[in-house]
Order: C-alpha cells, then structure tokens, then sequence
C-alpha cells in the first residue's frame, strides 16, 4: 500500500528555465519586458505565491530576461510568465522565448553566470547581476534550499572561471581598448596629463576608462567651449581652449581625438613645432575619430606613438580571439562544479532510502534471529547468524546501486525511487527520520557486505537431548 | 673537493638552461607555473654558482674573477642574483627570459673554457683585491642588466612603432617601465664602476706609486666610465630621449663584451693574474 508519509522526492524537483535574450529577440522587445530593481522582488514573489513554482530566481538584464525555478514545468511557467511583462505572447512564442529543463537547465545558469552567454563573452556584470538576482528573490521568500544550491553553486563556478581562466581579461570595447594601450606605454597613469579632443558621447567613455585606469590630470578641449567646460565638469578636469590645442597636445601625455571634425586638428608639422620645447618624455595620441582627427604623419615623429581605429578594432578583435580559446577551460571549470552538485544531491537523495532499506532488511533479519535463538545449538545459531548476513548483503547489493543510480537522475530517477520506497513499505521510516533529524548530519550505516561475516562454517547438528532423535 | 666542484660546475649550467625554459613558457603561454617553477629554479641556480665559486676559491686557492672567464661567470652571477632580487619590484617575470639569455651562455662557456688556473698572484690576497673587484663585478652586471633592458625597450618600441600587437606588446612590461629599469641599472652599473675605479687607483697607488694608466683593462674601464657617465649626463641634462639611452646602453655592453675578449686573449698588463 503507498505511503501517506510526506514525499521527499518531489516529482517535479528539476530545475527549469525560461528566458529571452538579446539573440532571440529584438532590442525593442527586451526593453518592453525589462524589470527594474523594485518589480523585480514583486514578480519573483508573485511566481512563486501564485502556484507558478515551487522556488524563482528572476534574471532581468538589459541583454535578457530569464526565470529559473523548480517545482514547475515549461508549460505552466509559459503560461505564468507572460503576465509579468509588457508583452505576454513573448514567452508562448518559441521563436523568442527559449527553455530548459533539468540538467540542460542547470548547464545553461552555470554558462550565464560564467559570461559565456553574454553579448561579450567573458564579461563580468553579469555574475553580480546573477547574485542581486539570487539576493532579491531570497528577500522575497521566494528561494528555498533546492534552486539557492543550485544558483549559488552557478555563482561558484562563475567565479572560478574569473579567477583561474583569462576568460574575462582584454579590452574588448574600443574605449577600453584605448586605454589599454595606453597601459602598454605607461605603467603608472597618476601622474600624466591626459587631453581629450572631443566633448562628445565617446570622450566622456573614453575620460571615464581614463579616470577608471588612474588618470587623475584631465584636460578638454572641444570647438564647442560650452560642450568641452560640461564634459571637464563632469570628468572633474579643466579646459584648454581650442585655437590653442596644439599647445594643449604638447602639454599633454595621453591625448585622445574623438572630435565629429571633417579636417585634422593637428597636423604633423605643428606637432613638431610644439614638441621642441616639450621636456615631457613619449607621447600617444588615440584617434577615435572618423574622419581622424590628426594627420598620420604624425606617427613619424620620434617620441610620439599614434594608433587609430584600426589599431584598435585589431585589439579587440585579438582579445576576443583570446577569450574564445579560454573557453574550454572554462566549461571544464562549469563541469567540474556541476559534477559535484550532481553527486551531492544524489547522495542526499539516496542516503535517507538506502538507511531505510537497510533498516527495514536488518530488522527483519534480527527478528528471526531472536525467534530461532533458543531453538539452535550456539555454533548453529552463530552459523546461521553469519551466512543470513552474507544472504542480506548479496539481496541488497544491487538494489543499492539502483537506489544510488535513480536518486542522480533527476526526475526520471525520482519515480523509481519512489517505486522502491513504495515496495518496501520505507515511507513510515523516512518520515520519522525526517521529522526527527532534519537538518542533521546523517550518517549511512554501512550495508552489510559478504566479508563481514567471515570465513564459512560447516552447520553441527543441533544438540540433543539423550534419547531424543535429532531435529 | 674538486670531484665535488666538477659536479657542481657540470650542474651549474643545467639549471641556468631549465630556468630559462620556464622563463621561455612562461613568457610565451603566460603559465604563472612556469614563471613560479623558473624563479625557484633560477635561486637555486644562483646559490650553487655562489657556492661553485666558494669551493673555486678552496681548491684552487684564490678569489675566483681571476682569470678573464672566471671574470665572466661572476658577471654572470651578479647580473642573475641582481634580477632575482629586483624582479618583485619589477612585479612581473617576463624580462626573465632576456636575463637568462645572457647568463646561460656565459656560465655555459666560463665553466666549459676554464682551464682550472691556480693562480698565486699575491696581489690576489689582498683585501684590496676584494674592495676593487667587488664593485666592479656589480658595475658590469649592472651595465649586463641596463643593456637588457635597453633591448626589451628597442623591441616594444619597434612592435609599437610599426602597430603590431603580438607576443612581445602582450608580454613585456610598459615602455616606461622598461626606460625605467634601463636608466636604473646604467646608474648602478656606472656607480659600481665608479668605486672599482677610485678604490683601483687608491690601489694602484698604494701597490706601484702610479696608476697604470697603460693597463688595457684601465683604458677600457675608463672608455667604459666615460661612455656611460656621457649616456646618462645626456638623458638628464641635455634631454635625450629614453630610446637613445637603450640604444647607447646596447651598443656600450657589446662593445665592453667585444673589447674583454680582445684585452683578455691578446693584450697583457698590469691586470693579468693569470
């Protein structure tokens, strides 16, 4: 008969996600289902009190929105989800929306958590977004033990592969790869003087790279005064004027073009005119602009290194080369971490069952031990105590290899395990167990093995009373 | 003893040679093992030179930089023990292979040329022997150094000049840190060279009344103080760029390479003990 206990192997323990991203669909529609920080614990909440899933973790990036969870299905998530955004049909829609279950499921929140799902492979936002993720949901109650083991062992792994791959290293932006090169000129940027030549969207990236790798003397210049005193107010430099800027260049250590101008700001002669009396050491200019804002006659000069935009778009490119080659190292990393949550829940699982069979197979054994004590001469009893041990431990042997093999497989493997937990009557068992230790350190008893119980005996006869005839 | 000192001296360029392969993979696939495995190996490298020239001193009975190669292994030591402790200042590795591609090769042919000289020149006794020759030594390992430094720097120049961004922009220090390290080391080369020459007059002085001003080695040493004091009273006072400085610094040390080798085979003096 089945047991009323309380099912420890829920059947629908496999994690599942569900997700748009930015490969599957459109800027346009991932800034409609985009949640900002205060929806986001609501939603989460809400996935989870409405019955949509046992536990949610809700990942919204501007570069994709996914939910992971357990104790649901695809279908019953598709149909929830949908709700949650701007746009329902998004997630009904397979063409956009993507899923997974079980082990494909944990595979794909260990890659994202790594970055190797990112627009840019490799880069490292998206583990802290991954962990904020995790933080809301847990202030929402919406978390509980199986998918917070499964999340912050994805966050482990990401972490690894940061720590022990050059997954994430590399300028791989043209603004970062700027500076990078300038790091290869300068080791240390405190104390140079870096001119940006341009106000614009790009020298406000490239200032804040520079303010970001130490520069702490910023100058601007821009045709327009108005734009170059703004972009020093916010980048916390001063302004040169522009008629003066090839003074401003040779003033400078680090000089960066990104000026929308149609003719060169400063041409290769008048550099050289400045750069007689500069007393300032090596010099590198960055041309980000297109057209270039300085001649490339330039780069003659002694003394002065000028890269431009192709020098950079080969940076990036090479670094991104780099990055590719790190991969399989890094999902080595992913599997190793994945392989031992693996054997840590199956042990978990299996554990409490094979306890209980084991219980359950001994107990009767002793039984009929106790039963047939006084009827059996010592050397028999003992005899018989040895080989019933040996008969025990050959029954179970195969059983608890299945046992171990069912609880490491997932939802397919819960069903059997419950089959067995069935058969052999272990619900009672269990439950006590639960009810009794739980959150406890268990131990398994060993299961009793045929070298336990020694070298085999020949049975002797039963003693006998004189005159009566043996049994 | 001098089984012993064969042994070692068989060994000595063994362990130069594994360093700098860890040094070379290190360099080449970015292994932090091999850099960490190749700065251990190069230590105990520089501690069986130290004790190779110790039991030199025991078994042929005088203070090794003698003779022209034992001159040359010594400058091999400094200029190794001289990297190894100011290369976590530097706090990368990837100059190492340069400095082992020096040091190799002239332990290699000082251990497989020397002729085992016993050398009884009294001259060799004297404390004065050690207060010149010491300062010496760490002025030729520090022009070693400056002129390796100067190279890196010639070569990340180049790479940067014509844009090529392979193995030597992604692997060796900043340009400025190596125009660092390249004026750092010609300081300290031409500071030792300073005292080895003054504590080599008071010497001199004391010895034969007179300085040797004849002695090929003194001329050179003297070439040598000259060239380098010009090279850095350039680059500080008259501005001289950090690229003229590695150049000089390059062309300085071969020409000290290629001037030992003429002085020490053809030309005799004052300096021959052996």
């Amino acid at each position: 008969m089945a047991s009323e206990s309380p099912d420890p192997f829920p059947k629908t323990s496999d994690p599942v996600v569900l997700g748009v991203n930015y490969r599957t669909a459109p800027v346009a529609v991932l800034e409609r289902v985009a949640l900002g920080p205060a929806r986001l614990p609501v939603e989460v909440r809400r996935t989870v009190e409405g019955g949509a899933a046992a536990e949610a973790v809700i990942l919204s990036t501007c570069n994709r929105l996914e939910v992971w969870a357990v104790g649901t299905t695809t279908e019953r998530l598709r149909d929830f989800a949908g709700g949650m955004t701007e746009a329902p049909e998004l997630f009904q829609d397979s063409t956009v929306s993507y899923a997974f279950e079980g082990d494909a499921a944990v595979n794909h929140m260990f890659r994202v958590a790594a970055g190797l799902e990112s627009m840019v492979l490799g880069e490292t936002q998206i583990l802290g977004q991954v962990k904020d993720s995790l933080a809301a949901a847990e202030t929402a109650g919406a978390v509980g033990t199986v998918l917070r083991r499964i999340v912050e062992a994805a966050i482990k792994a990401g972490r690894r592969a940061q720590t022990e791959t050059a997954l994430h290293r590399g300028a791989t932006s043209v603004a970062s790869a700027a500076v990078e090169l300038v790091r290869h000129i300068f080791r240390d940027l405190r104390e140079k003087v870096a001119l940006i030549v341009g106000a614009g969207e790009t020298g406000s990236l490239v200032a804040r790279h520079l303010i970001q790798a130490g520069v702490e003397k910023r100058v601007v210049t821009s045709r327009t005064e108005e734009h170059a005193r703004a972009l020093a107010a916010e980048i916390g430099g001063t302004v040169a004027p522009w008629a003066a800027v090839e003074e401003a260049v040779g003033e400078a250590d680090i000089v960066v073009g990104c000026a929308a101008s149609p003719d060169r700001v400063v041409g290769r002669d008048d550099l050289r005119r400045v750069l007689k009396r500069r007393r300032r050491g090596t010099l590198v200019l960055v041309d980000i602009g297109v057209p270039r804002n300085f001649d490339p006659a330039i780069d003659e000069l002694p003394d002065v290194f000028l890269h431009d935009m192709d020098d950079l778009d080969r940076l990036v490119r090479s670094n991104l080369e780099k990055r590719e080659r790190e991969v399989p190292a890094v999902l080595r990393i992913l599997d190793e971490v994945r392989d031992a949550l693996r054997a840590e829940v199956a042990k978990e699982r299996a554990n409490p069952v094979i306890r209980g069979l084991v219980t359950r197979a001994e107990a009767a054994r002793q039984e009929e031990l106790a039963r047939r004590k006084n009827q059996l001469a010592p050397e028999v009893y003992a005899a018989v105590e040895r080989e019933t041990k040996i008969v025990l431990a050959k029954l179970l042997h195969g059983p608890l290899e299945k046992i171990r093999q069912y609880a490491g497989d997932g939802v397919r493997g819960a069903g059997k395990l419950d089959a067995i937990v069935d058969a052999f009557d272990l619900g009672p068992l269990l439950a006590a167990e639960q009810a009794g230790g739980a959150g406890s350190p268990q131990t398994t008893p060993p299961a009793p093995s045929p070298a336990d119980a020694g070298p085999p005996v020949a049975a002797a006869p039963p003693a006998s009373k004189p005159g009566e005839a043996p049994s | 003893m001098d089984e012993l000192l064969q042994a070692v001296e068989v060994l000595l360029p063994n362990l130069y040679l594994a360093a700098l392969f860890l040094y070379a993979g290190h360099f080449a696939r970015e292994s932090a093992w091999a850099g960490r495995c190749g700065r251990r190996t190069l230590v105990l490298a520089i501690v069986l030179h130290a004790g190779a020239l110790a039991l030199r001193r025991v078994v042929l009975g005088h203070f090794p930089p003698a003779s022209a190669l034992e001159a040359m292994s010594t400058v091999a030591l400094a200029t190794a023990a001289i990297y190894v402790i100011v290369e976590p200042r530097i706090g990368e590795r990837t100059t190492g292979i340069l400095v082992l591609v020096l040091v190799y090769p002239l332990t290699l042919a000082a251990v497989a040329f020397d002729a085992r000289p016993k050398i009884d020149d009294p001259r060799l006794q004297s404390p004065w022997f050690v207060l010149h020759i010491a300062p010496a030594i760490f002025g030729y390992a520090g022009f070693a150094l400056s002129s390796l430094y100067g190279l890196a720097y010639l070569l990340l120049h180049r790479a940067m000049k014509r844009h090529r961004f392979g193995m030597i922009y992604q692997r060796l220090p900043p340009l400025d840190a190596l125009a660092a390290m390249n004026l750092r080391a010609t300081w300290a080369g031409f500071l030792g060279l300073t005292a080895a020459l003054v504590m080599g007059s008071v010497w001199a002085s004391r010895e034969l009344g007179a300085l040797p001003f004849a002695d090929p080695k003194m001329l050179l040493a003297l070439s040598t103080w000259t060239l380098y004091g010009g090279a850095l009273a350039s680059r500080h006072i008259l501005g001289w760029s950090a690229r003229r400085l590695a150049l000089l610094t390059m062309g300085g040390f071969l020409l000290i390479l290629f001037s030992l080798v003429i002085v020490n085979l053809l030309l005799t003096g004052f300096h021959a003990f052996a």
